[in-house]
Protein backbone atom coordinates (compact mmCIF):
# COMPACT_ATOMS: atom_id res chain seq x y z
CA UNK A 1 0.00 0.00 0.00
CA UNK A 2 1.22 3.50 -0.39
CA UNK A 3 1.86 5.85 2.24
CA UNK A 4 1.95 8.76 -0.03
CA UNK A 5 -0.46 9.90 -2.51
CA UNK A 6 -0.97 12.40 -4.75
CA UNK A 7 -3.92 14.64 -4.68
CA UNK A 8 -5.53 17.58 -7.27
CA UNK A 9 -6.14 20.14 -5.36
CA UNK A 10 -9.38 22.24 -6.82
CA UNK A 11 -12.07 24.95 -5.18
CA UNK A 12 -15.90 25.19 -5.88
CA UNK A 13 -17.34 27.99 -4.25
CA UNK A 14 -14.71 28.02 -1.61
CA UNK A 15 -14.86 24.62 -0.31
CA UNK A 16 -11.79 22.61 -1.09
CA UNK A 17 -11.61 19.05 -3.11
CA UNK A 18 -9.14 17.01 -3.44
CA UNK A 19 -9.48 14.06 -6.40
CA UNK A 20 -6.53 10.90 -6.08
CA UNK A 21 -4.25 12.17 -8.84
CA UNK A 22 -3.80 8.55 -10.45
CA UNK A 23 -7.89 8.41 -11.07
CA UNK A 24 -6.83 11.27 -13.47
CA UNK A 25 -5.72 11.06 -16.90
CA UNK A 26 -5.24 14.32 -18.33
CA UNK A 27 -6.48 17.97 -17.53
CA UNK A 28 -8.07 19.29 -20.66
CA UNK A 29 -8.44 23.27 -20.70
CA UNK A 30 -12.02 24.72 -21.56
CA UNK A 31 -11.85 27.33 -23.77
CA UNK A 32 -15.20 28.83 -22.97
CA UNK A 33 -16.39 28.78 -19.64
CA UNK A 34 -20.10 27.63 -19.63
CA UNK A 35 -22.46 28.56 -16.35
CA UNK A 36 -21.95 26.23 -13.54
CA UNK A 37 -24.87 23.66 -13.89
CA UNK A 38 -25.74 24.19 -17.84
CA UNK A 39 -22.61 21.68 -18.89
CA UNK A 40 -24.39 17.72 -18.26
CA UNK A 41 -25.35 16.01 -20.97
CA UNK A 42 -22.70 17.40 -23.26
CA UNK A 43 -19.34 15.95 -25.09
CA UNK A 44 -16.79 17.08 -26.40
CA UNK A 45 -14.06 15.16 -28.81
CA UNK A 46 -11.44 13.79 -27.08
CA UNK A 47 -8.70 11.32 -28.92
CA UNK A 48 -10.96 10.66 -31.51
CA UNK A 49 -14.01 9.75 -29.20
CA UNK A 50 -17.21 11.70 -28.17
CA UNK A 51 -16.02 12.35 -23.93
CA UNK A 52 -19.40 12.74 -22.02
CA UNK A 53 -19.02 15.55 -19.46
CA UNK A 54 -20.31 15.62 -16.38
CA UNK A 55 -20.77 18.91 -14.11
CA UNK A 56 -18.84 18.42 -10.94
CA UNK A 57 -20.67 21.06 -9.25
CA UNK A 58 -24.00 19.62 -9.85
CA UNK A 59 -23.20 16.44 -9.10
CA UNK A 60 -22.27 17.51 -5.80
CA UNK A 61 -25.41 19.39 -5.25
CA UNK A 62 -23.20 22.53 -4.83
CA UNK A 63 -25.31 24.14 -7.82
CA UNK A 64 -28.38 24.15 -5.61
CA UNK A 65 -26.53 25.58 -2.34
CA UNK A 66 -28.05 28.87 -1.50
CA UNK A 67 -25.58 31.63 -1.20
CA UNK A 68 -26.98 32.01 2.95
CA UNK A 69 -26.23 28.56 3.34
CA UNK A 70 -22.69 28.75 2.25
CA UNK A 71 -22.12 32.57 4.17
CA UNK A 72 -22.82 30.06 7.39
CA UNK A 73 -19.58 28.63 6.86
CA UNK A 74 -17.50 31.77 6.08
CA UNK A 75 -15.24 32.74 9.20
CA UNK A 76 -12.51 35.51 10.27
CA UNK A 77 -9.89 33.02 9.85
CA UNK A 78 -11.12 30.30 7.27
CA UNK A 79 -10.84 32.20 4.25
CA UNK A 80 -6.96 33.27 5.15
CA UNK A 81 -6.16 29.65 5.67
CA UNK A 82 -7.24 28.28 2.70
CA UNK A 83 -5.73 31.33 0.62
CA UNK A 84 -2.49 30.46 2.28
CA UNK A 85 -3.17 26.59 1.82
CA UNK A 86 -3.14 27.81 -2.28
CA UNK A 87 -0.19 30.30 -2.24
CA UNK A 88 2.11 28.24 -0.06
CA UNK A 89 4.63 26.80 -2.36
CA UNK A 90 5.91 23.24 -0.87
CA UNK A 91 8.16 20.80 -2.08
CA UNK A 92 6.43 18.30 -4.13
CA UNK A 93 3.67 20.89 -4.25
CA UNK A 94 3.00 22.33 -8.47
CA UNK A 95 0.98 25.13 -9.08
CA UNK A 96 -1.99 24.85 -11.59
CA UNK A 97 -3.48 27.54 -13.79
CA UNK A 98 -6.43 28.86 -12.22
CA UNK A 99 -9.52 28.02 -14.70
CA UNK A 100 -12.39 25.99 -15.86
CA UNK A 101 -11.07 22.36 -16.68
CA UNK A 102 -12.14 18.92 -18.05
CA UNK A 103 -10.48 16.42 -15.78
CA UNK A 104 -10.67 12.99 -17.77
CA UNK A 105 -10.98 10.30 -16.07
CA UNK A 106 -11.27 6.33 -16.92
CA UNK A 107 -15.12 4.64 -15.32
CA UNK A 108 -14.79 1.24 -14.97
CA UNK A 109 -18.60 0.72 -16.16
CA UNK A 110 -18.60 4.02 -18.59
CA UNK A 111 -15.30 3.97 -19.70
CA UNK A 112 -13.59 7.50 -20.32
CA UNK A 113 -16.05 10.69 -18.72
CA UNK A 114 -14.88 14.32 -18.55
CA UNK A 115 -15.32 16.23 -15.33
CA UNK A 116 -15.72 20.17 -15.29
CA UNK A 117 -13.81 21.61 -12.56
CA UNK A 118 -14.01 25.23 -12.05
CA UNK A 119 -10.77 26.22 -10.39
CA UNK A 120 -7.86 23.57 -10.11
CA UNK A 121 -5.68 24.50 -7.98
CA UNK A 122 -2.24 22.27 -7.59
CA UNK A 123 -0.73 18.79 -7.23
CA UNK A 124 0.20 17.93 -3.61
CA UNK A 125 1.51 14.96 -1.70
CA UNK A 126 0.21 14.06 1.22
CA UNK A 127 0.70 11.26 3.92
CA UNK A 128 -1.69 8.73 4.20
CA UNK A 129 -1.76 9.56 7.90
CA UNK A 130 -3.46 13.23 6.88
CA UNK A 131 -6.25 10.85 5.70
CA UNK A 132 -9.58 11.05 7.95
CA UNK A 133 -12.62 8.87 7.36
CA UNK A 134 -15.98 10.79 7.34
CA UNK A 135 -17.35 10.42 11.27
CA UNK A 136 -19.82 7.63 11.56
CA UNK A 137 -23.06 10.31 12.04
CA UNK A 138 -21.88 11.77 8.24
CA UNK A 139 -20.62 8.46 6.55
CA UNK A 140 -24.57 6.88 8.21
CA UNK A 141 -26.56 10.25 6.67
CA UNK A 142 -24.23 10.76 3.57
CA UNK A 143 -26.19 11.36 0.36
CA UNK A 144 -23.15 11.35 -1.83
CA UNK A 145 -21.29 8.27 -2.32
CA UNK A 146 -18.33 10.05 -4.11
CA UNK A 147 -17.39 11.87 -0.73
CA UNK A 148 -14.66 9.36 1.08
CA UNK A 149 -13.19 10.88 3.33
CA UNK A 150 -11.04 14.42 4.80
CA UNK A 151 -7.37 15.14 3.94
CA UNK A 152 -5.96 17.96 6.70
CA UNK A 153 -3.34 19.79 4.91
CA UNK A 154 -1.78 22.62 6.91
CA UNK A 155 -5.35 22.32 9.17
CA UNK A 156 -7.04 23.35 5.89
CA UNK A 157 -9.88 20.12 5.78
CA UNK A 158 -10.14 18.78 2.13
CA UNK A 159 -13.15 17.11 1.03
CA UNK A 160 -11.69 13.76 -1.06
CA UNK A 161 -13.91 12.68 -3.80
CA UNK A 162 -13.45 9.36 -5.64
CA UNK A 163 -13.99 10.15 -9.40
CA UNK A 164 -15.64 6.72 -10.07
CA UNK A 165 -18.52 7.04 -7.63
CA UNK A 166 -19.79 10.28 -9.74
CA UNK B 1 -12.73 -14.22 80.59
CA UNK B 2 -13.73 -11.82 83.16
CA UNK B 3 -11.09 -9.41 82.35
CA UNK B 4 -13.50 -8.68 78.70
CA UNK B 5 -15.88 -6.18 80.10
CA UNK B 6 -14.02 -3.36 79.27
CA UNK B 7 -12.91 -4.55 75.90
CA UNK B 8 -16.35 -5.46 75.41
CA UNK B 9 -17.42 -1.91 76.42
CA UNK B 10 -14.75 -0.36 73.79
CA UNK B 11 -15.60 -2.50 71.29
CA UNK B 12 -19.33 -1.31 71.56
CA UNK B 13 -18.24 2.29 71.51
CA UNK B 14 -16.60 1.74 68.60
CA UNK B 15 -19.13 0.28 67.15
CA UNK B 16 -21.02 3.23 67.83
CA UNK B 17 -18.77 5.71 66.24
CA UNK B 18 -18.53 3.25 63.26
CA UNK B 19 -22.52 3.17 62.70
CA UNK B 20 -22.56 6.79 62.97
CA UNK B 21 -19.87 7.52 60.35
CA UNK B 22 -21.67 5.17 58.15
CA UNK B 23 -25.12 6.43 58.96
CA UNK B 24 -23.05 10.11 58.01
CA UNK B 25 -22.25 8.71 54.92
CA UNK B 26 -25.39 7.25 53.48
CA UNK B 27 -26.66 10.96 54.78
CA UNK B 28 -23.58 12.50 52.02
CA UNK B 29 -24.73 9.75 49.44
CA UNK B 30 -28.18 10.91 49.71
CA UNK B 31 -27.16 14.70 49.36
CA UNK B 32 -24.38 14.00 46.60
CA UNK B 33 -27.69 12.86 44.14
CA UNK B 34 -26.76 15.85 41.69
CA UNK B 35 -26.21 15.97 37.90
CA UNK B 36 -23.60 18.16 36.04
CA UNK B 37 -25.22 20.41 33.26
CA UNK B 38 -23.55 22.09 30.31
CA UNK B 39 -26.46 25.16 29.89
CA UNK B 40 -26.25 26.92 26.43
CA UNK B 41 -28.34 29.19 24.82
CA UNK B 42 -30.41 28.24 21.75
CA UNK B 43 -32.82 30.79 19.79
CA UNK B 44 -32.63 32.82 23.40
CA UNK B 45 -34.00 29.56 24.97
CA UNK B 46 -32.03 27.76 27.99
CA UNK B 47 -31.11 24.45 27.22
CA UNK B 48 -28.66 22.17 28.39
CA UNK B 49 -27.08 18.80 28.23
CA UNK B 50 -25.51 16.39 30.66
CA UNK B 51 -22.07 17.79 31.67
CA UNK B 52 -20.83 13.69 31.68
CA UNK B 53 -21.75 13.79 27.98
CA UNK B 54 -19.92 16.67 26.65
CA UNK B 55 -15.99 16.16 26.61
CA UNK B 56 -14.84 19.23 25.14
CA UNK B 57 -16.43 22.72 24.36
CA UNK B 58 -14.61 24.66 21.42
CA UNK B 59 -14.69 27.92 19.96
CA UNK B 60 -15.99 28.20 16.15
CA UNK B 61 -13.01 28.57 14.37
CA UNK B 62 -14.52 27.04 11.05
CA UNK B 63 -16.87 24.61 9.98
CA UNK B 64 -15.82 23.11 6.34
CA UNK B 65 -19.38 22.49 4.35
CA UNK B 66 -19.29 18.59 3.13
CA UNK B 67 -21.63 17.85 0.08
CA UNK B 68 -24.65 15.57 0.41
CA UNK B 69 -25.18 15.99 4.33
CA UNK B 70 -28.63 16.75 5.38
CA UNK B 71 -29.55 19.79 6.71
CA UNK B 72 -29.50 18.53 10.50
CA UNK B 73 -25.79 18.10 10.03
CA UNK B 74 -23.24 21.49 9.17
CA UNK B 75 -20.08 20.07 8.25
CA UNK B 76 -17.02 19.00 9.90
CA UNK B 77 -14.46 21.11 12.40
CA UNK B 78 -10.85 20.33 13.16
CA UNK B 79 -10.08 19.77 16.81
CA UNK B 80 -6.49 19.42 17.22
CA UNK B 81 -6.20 17.27 14.16
CA UNK B 82 -8.76 15.15 14.90
CA UNK B 83 -12.33 15.81 12.20
CA UNK B 84 -15.64 16.17 14.10
CA UNK B 85 -19.24 16.73 12.53
CA UNK B 86 -20.99 19.78 13.25
CA UNK B 87 -24.74 18.99 14.25
CA UNK B 88 -27.56 21.69 13.70
CA UNK B 89 -29.06 22.05 16.72
CA UNK B 90 -31.44 25.10 15.24
CA UNK B 91 -32.75 22.78 12.53
CA UNK B 92 -33.04 19.35 14.41
CA UNK B 93 -35.38 21.41 17.23
CA UNK B 94 -36.95 22.64 14.66
CA UNK B 95 -35.95 26.61 15.44
CA UNK B 96 -35.13 28.60 12.45
CA UNK B 97 -31.14 28.86 11.34
CA UNK B 98 -29.00 31.51 11.91
CA UNK B 99 -25.11 32.27 11.05
CA UNK B 100 -23.07 31.57 14.00
CA UNK B 101 -21.19 34.59 15.70
CA UNK B 102 -17.98 35.50 18.27
CA UNK B 103 -20.21 34.04 21.27
CA UNK B 104 -21.29 30.18 18.98
CA UNK B 105 -19.44 27.62 20.57
CA UNK B 106 -19.72 23.66 19.32
CA UNK B 107 -19.94 21.17 22.51
CA UNK B 108 -18.80 18.04 21.79
CA UNK B 109 -20.75 15.21 22.43
CA UNK B 110 -20.05 11.27 23.47
CA UNK B 111 -22.27 8.71 23.85
CA UNK B 112 -21.41 4.82 23.46
CA UNK B 113 -18.54 6.16 21.52
CA UNK B 114 -20.47 8.08 19.05
CA UNK B 115 -19.32 11.95 19.01
CA UNK B 116 -19.82 14.95 17.43
CA UNK B 117 -20.12 18.40 17.67
CA UNK B 118 -23.02 20.70 18.39
CA UNK B 119 -23.08 23.93 17.40
CA UNK B 120 -24.81 26.29 19.80
CA UNK B 121 -25.27 29.99 20.61
CA UNK B 122 -23.61 30.47 23.66
CA UNK B 123 -22.17 28.41 26.13
CA UNK B 124 -23.65 29.83 29.71
CA UNK B 125 -22.69 27.76 32.53
CA UNK B 126 -21.52 24.52 34.01
CA UNK B 127 -23.30 23.78 36.68
CA UNK B 128 -24.57 21.04 39.57
CA UNK B 129 -28.14 20.54 40.57
CA UNK B 130 -30.18 17.93 42.56
CA UNK B 131 -31.52 15.60 40.35
CA UNK B 132 -35.11 15.78 41.66
CA UNK B 133 -34.74 19.54 40.58
CA UNK B 134 -35.48 17.83 36.91
CA UNK B 135 -38.94 18.08 36.23
CA UNK B 136 -41.14 16.34 33.68
CA UNK B 137 -41.21 18.28 30.37
CA UNK B 138 -44.82 20.21 30.33
CA UNK B 139 -47.16 19.40 27.63
CA UNK B 140 -46.92 22.91 25.65
CA UNK B 141 -43.35 22.04 24.10
CA UNK B 142 -43.54 21.68 20.46
CA UNK B 143 -43.74 18.24 19.29
CA UNK B 144 -40.71 17.96 17.55
CA UNK B 145 -38.87 19.26 20.02
CA UNK B 146 -40.62 16.64 22.67
CA UNK B 147 -38.74 13.72 21.16
CA UNK B 148 -35.11 14.80 22.67
CA UNK B 149 -36.84 16.53 25.68
CA UNK B 150 -35.37 14.59 28.91
CA UNK B 151 -37.25 17.36 31.71
CA UNK B 152 -36.84 20.80 32.63
CA UNK B 153 -35.82 22.98 35.75
CA UNK B 154 -35.03 26.30 36.40
CA UNK B 155 -32.15 28.24 36.01
CA UNK B 156 -31.72 31.84 37.40
CA UNK B 157 -35.45 32.10 37.38
CA UNK B 158 -35.57 31.12 33.60
CA UNK B 159 -37.05 27.83 32.57
CA UNK B 160 -34.61 25.33 31.63
CA UNK B 161 -35.02 22.60 28.70
CA UNK B 162 -32.65 19.56 29.72
CA UNK B 163 -32.07 17.89 26.49
CA UNK B 164 -31.41 13.80 25.44
CA UNK B 165 -27.98 13.60 23.23
CA UNK B 166 -28.53 10.01 23.40
CA UNK B 167 -31.83 10.44 21.44
CA UNK B 168 -30.23 13.19 18.96
CA UNK B 169 -27.29 10.46 18.23
CA UNK B 170 -29.64 7.79 17.43
CA UNK B 171 -32.47 9.20 15.91
CA UNK B 172 -29.36 10.54 13.02
CA UNK B 173 -27.76 7.04 13.21
CA UNK B 174 -31.05 5.31 12.21
CA UNK B 175 -32.25 3.75 9.31
CA UNK B 176 -34.85 5.99 8.65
Amino acid sequence: MKHIINLLLFSVRNVIFGVYAEQVQELLKVESTPVIGQFDNETIRYKEHELPIIDFSQQLQLDKLSNNKLSCFSTLSGYSKKITLFDQEQKGVSTLETSSRILVTHHQTRGYIGVRIEHPKKLIAISIAQIHTLPLIMQKNKKIQAVWGIALVDNTSIILIDLEQL
Amino acid sequence: MSGNGPIHEDIAEILEVVKQQEDQERVIEIEEKTVQLVVFLLDEGYYAFYGKLIKEIVTVDEISYVPGMPDEILGIINVRGEIESVLDLRNILGLSSQPFTKQSRITIGEVNEIRSGILVDSVEDVLEIPEDQILRPSSMVDSRRTAYIIGEASYNGHELTLLDLRKIFDNLLSDN
